[in-house]
């Protein structure tokens, strides 16, 4: 039996009683939840109606994700209280969530690949017979498939199904198990168009059936598409909850963005130069995972570029096309120096999107510090590598980087997370003397730190570098780019230069809907 | 780059796993009488005879330990140490054979050549099949080992077979010039094979490689893992290629040397002392630091010697696996936070917000209700 049986006893009735239409099937009331000294949920109040599709919508780190994981019982909120039907109760894991009718899908679906469909339904639930023959197994599941209108071959493995037919295997699940509410985190984000219009018919027909659904997103055009009503959240805090009869797709765009604040801070005298890559058609990736498609691009010296969107949406790739460590399919992708074509791997640098991508973690510092400059001279000499002059190369970049005060010797991974990106901005600040390819690079830093990484990489501008500045934070990319691109769904959705750089039109584009 | 637990830690392990042994043994006693402990004391350091065995016994896993560290440093493993071991004394023996007549000096240093490329070739396959293939080279090299030992079962119970001396289990190939010999120093009544000495030698080369070298700096990188590799643009199939081949190599040639300086002969109790899977132990124990091999050979050298001891006294010797063991997991395991602690903390999704609200926003929580 599951650890804690609800006195209701609904909760394990497949396909069970759902609440009547209307009244609230779940309410958290005042939820914080603090990741040490980040807040990422301050106080959010959220309720769900029996028969309603009701939208999370934020930006990433808005706290969408972590609202639903305390509902679910995979994080426990710090403060505030949940109600199911109207009586308060305590989540503490998922399986008492599933006991009282709450049931997640996560965005990956947490399938073991391994198995079939049918053991990915039956396994780890506690009416699972420890004995079953895998014919009745199937039948079982077959059944469990039909019942929810969602077909899946059950003998099929996990790991040959599609993403979509992946995601009716987690739904059902989730279903079989009895839940009422049902918890879509970014359902679509890994579907193709025609999935994601199968996924709102089948989201459409389990509201009708009852069921509340809490769909999790930031694509306005879908949450205008499918919600009963929505509730924005920005920052870890609701800013407004809408009837969907009530929501303009550009007043959501405004409020899930950022406050209005100042749009342009300074005009800079930005004079455009060369351009020192150009990308032509480029695509990566096949389209089933959606990466990148016909990517058009010209970065040029003495230029910021600003690439905005929801990450997610082919920044990683984006990088990694731009910094030449991953193929492209098709197209070009070409790079200038001086104006003639040349080998693409010098003078660029690549602060990547996570500290655990450019740095070796069980390395030391010093290690760390050279990793650029280690193959090349004056580091090298031949095949023998200059102890002294590595060790003088390391410890100056060390010192310049904030980190005077810590050994060279030092595993990087016992950093900070802040003090590894001070690390890795510096290094890749020397490695691209020509182009710098910049993600996130102030994520995790603080006021000042963010400041003075921001001034680098305007520095490096004036310098001549082609700088591109990938991030999420639309503030940042306002204040720093001299043209901004926006990524959506791996297209360039929209260009903008500097004058006519408009957030609520940012917005649009980011959200797919312009 | 020593990854893992601190030499602390490593020495707790090992004092933590005698202190077992020590429980261990004493429980035994020796049908034959006398104290288990004395003769422990007289077959290691307690007599010159002692020492010069726990040196001979350190000799190959010395070899073996830096051929599975200098793996490891490039984040691979070599489980085929014995097979390589036993394809470069093979190699050894027939360039022996074919130059019957040429002095010790150049004798013994083409048959160390032969043992060399001889094991690295033994290695090829793997390697390849890792690099361009992307085998796992754990499968590819401890598979082969069966394979070598097939083959040296064939040429020392055929073509070469010993008719004189076969029976009892061991196969024995026909003697190898008398010349075919390493020396030995004396100092004392301990005596120290030369073989050992190239072993050492051969450290503190192989850790100044690693330390001053661009091939050691690449090795690093490719020890990182592929994602920093990508993320770098910098090819290290080359360095992963070259690193198989050598420590297939060096494993050639630690089974040429343990011929040359204590078998005299090519025989299949080439691997009977297991120090080719020792040797992946030893070089643990060291967090495959290179120089670290070397104390760390040397106390699985200390250990097979007890090993013998206990055999003598006719009390199981098995001690001696269940030390190695026990070793090994102690020293190899990190202290840390188990991860199904960290899970929850750190689940998926939660990343704090990248873009907390500049200023608190008019909340229009009156519009929710």
């Amino acid at each position: 039996m599951s650890p804690a049986t609800p006195d209701n006893g609904v909760g394990t009735v497949p396909g069970g009683a759902s609440s009547p239409p209307g009244t609230a099937a779940l309410e958290l009331t005042g939820i914080v939840k603090s990741f040490g000294s980040q807040r990422a949920l301050d106080g959010v109040n959220f309720e769900l109606r029996g028969g309603e599709v009701h939208t999370l919508l934020g930006e990433n780190g808005a706290g969408k994700t972590t609202l639903m994981n305390i509902a679910s019982g995979m994080l426990r909120a710090d403060a505030g209280s949940i109600a199911v039907d109207g009586k308060k109760v305590s989540i503490p894991t998922p399986a008492v969530a599933m006991s009282y009718g709450i049931g997640m899908v996560h965005q990956h679906y947490r399938l073991v690949e391994r198995l079939t469909v049918a053991e990915n339904l039956a396994i780890g639930w506690h009416e699972t017979p420890r004995v079953v023959s895998r014919g009745a197994l199937v039948d079982w599941a077959a059944e469990v498939c039909d019942r929810y209108g969602l077909q899946v071959e059950p003998r099929a493995a996990v790991d040959t199904l599609s993403a979509g037919e992946r995601q009716r295997v987690a739904i059902v699940r989730a279903l079989s198990r009895g839940a009422r509410i049902l918890i879509l985190d970014e359902p679509t984000a890994l579907l193709t168009p025609h999935e994601a219009d199968a996924l709102f018919e089948n989201v459409r027909r389990m509201a009708g059936e009852g069921h509340g659904v809490v769909f999790i997103s930031h694509k306005l055009r879908e949450v205008m598409e499918i919600s009963d009503r929505i509730s924005v959240l920005r920052g870890g805090q609701l800013v407004a909850t809408l009837a969907r009869a009530d929501a303009e797709v550009r007043e959501l765009a405004r409020m899930t963005v950022a406050t209005d604040v100042p749009d342009v801070p300074v005009e800079r005298a930005s004079k455009s130069g060369r351009p020192i890559l150009v990308a032509t058609g480029a695509s990566v990736g096949d389209h089933d995972e959606g990466r990148l498609h016909e990517i058009d691009l010209e970065i040029r010296e003495h230029e910021v570029l600003g690439v905005a969107g929801v990450s997610g949406n082919g920044q990683v790739q984006l990088a990694e096309l731009l910094t030449g460590t991953c193929e492209h399919d098709s197209g070009t992708v070409t790079q200038f120096e001086g104006g003639e074509a040349v080998n693409p791997t010098k003078g660029v640098g690549h602060i990547p999107e996570h500290h655990s991508q450019g740095l070796a973690l069980a390395a030391s510092l010093e290690f760390n510090a050279v990793l650029r400059s280690i193959t090349k001279p004056p580091l090298r000499r031949g095949l023998v590598i200059s102890r002294r002059r590595l060790r003088t190369a390391a410890r100056e970049l060390v010192d310049r980087a904030g980190l005077k005060k810590l050994q060279v010797q030092r595993p990087a991974g016992t950093l900070s997370g802040g003090q590894m990106q001070r690390l890795l901005v510096h290094r890749e600040l020397d490695a691209g003397s020509r182009l710098l390819v910049a993600v996130h690079p102030t994520r995790g830093l603080d006021v000042a730190a963010t400041n003075h990484v921001q001034m680098e990489l305007l520095a490096a501008r004036d310098r001549g570098v082609a700088v591109v500045l990938i991030s999420e934070d639309l503030d940042e990319v306002l204040e720093m780019s001299d043209r901004i691109v926006v990524l959506y769904e791996g297209r360039i959705a929209g260009e903008l230069a500097r004058p006519e750089f408009d957030r609520n039109r940012l917005g649009l584009l980011m959200g797919g809907a312009a | 780059m020593t990854a893992g637990p601190s030499p602390i830690r490593r020495v707790i392990a090992v004092l933590a796993a005698a202190l077992v042994a020590v429980v261990f043994i004493s429980m035994q006693s020796s049908p034959l009488g006398g104290s288990v402990w004395e003769q422990i004391w007289l077959s290691t350091f307690g007599t010159g005879l002692g020492t010069t065995s726990v040196l001979q016994l350190a000799m190959p896993i010395l070899f073996a330990g830096l051929a599975a560290a200098v793996c490891q440093r490039t984040g691979m493993w070599n489980i085929g140490i014995p097979g390589q071991m036993i394809m470069g004394a093979w190699t050894a023996t027939w360039v022996a054979y074919h130059l019957s007549g040429v002095p010790q000096a150049p004798l013994v240093l083409a048959m160390m050549a032969a043992g060399v490329i001889g094991g690295g070739l033994w290695m090829l396959l793997p390697a390849l099949a890792r690099v361009y293939l992307g085998v796992s080279e754990i499968i590819g090299t401890l598979l082969l080992n069966f394979v070598a030992i097939q083959w040296l079962i064939y040429w020392t119970g055929g073509p070469w077979a010993n008719t004189n001396q076969n029976g009892g289990g061991t196969l024995i190939a026909k003697p190898l010039p008398a010349q075919a010999t390493l020396p030995q120093f004396t100092i004392g009544s301990t005596t120290i094979g030369l073989a050992l000495l190239i072993g050492v030698a051969l450290a503190v080369v192989l850790a100044a490689v690693y330390r001053y070298t661009q091939f050691g700096y690449r090795s690093a990188l490719a020890e990182s893992g592929d994602e920093l590799v990508r993320y770098a643009g910098i090819s290290v199939w080359r360095t992963r290629l070259v690193t198989l081949v050598l420590s297939g190599g060096i494993a050639g040639l630690g089974g040429v040397l343990l011929v040359l300086d204590q078998l005299h002969v090519l025989s299949t109790s080439l691997t009977a002392d297991n120090s080719g899977y020792v040797g992946i132990v030893a070089a643990a124990l060291a967090g495959n630091a290179l120089l670290g091999v070397v104390p760390s050979a040397l106390l699985f050298g200390f250990l097979a010697a007890i090993g013998s001891a206990l055999q003598i006294m006719d009390v199981s010797g098995e001690i001696v696996t269940l030390l190695t063991g026990l070793v090994l997991i102690i020293a190899c395991i990190n202290v840390g936070k188990p991860r199904f602690l960290a899970r929850r903390s750190s689940a998926r999704g939660t990343s704090p917000p990248s873009a907390p609200a500049p200023e608190p926003a008019p909340t229009l929580d009156e519009v929710a209700k």
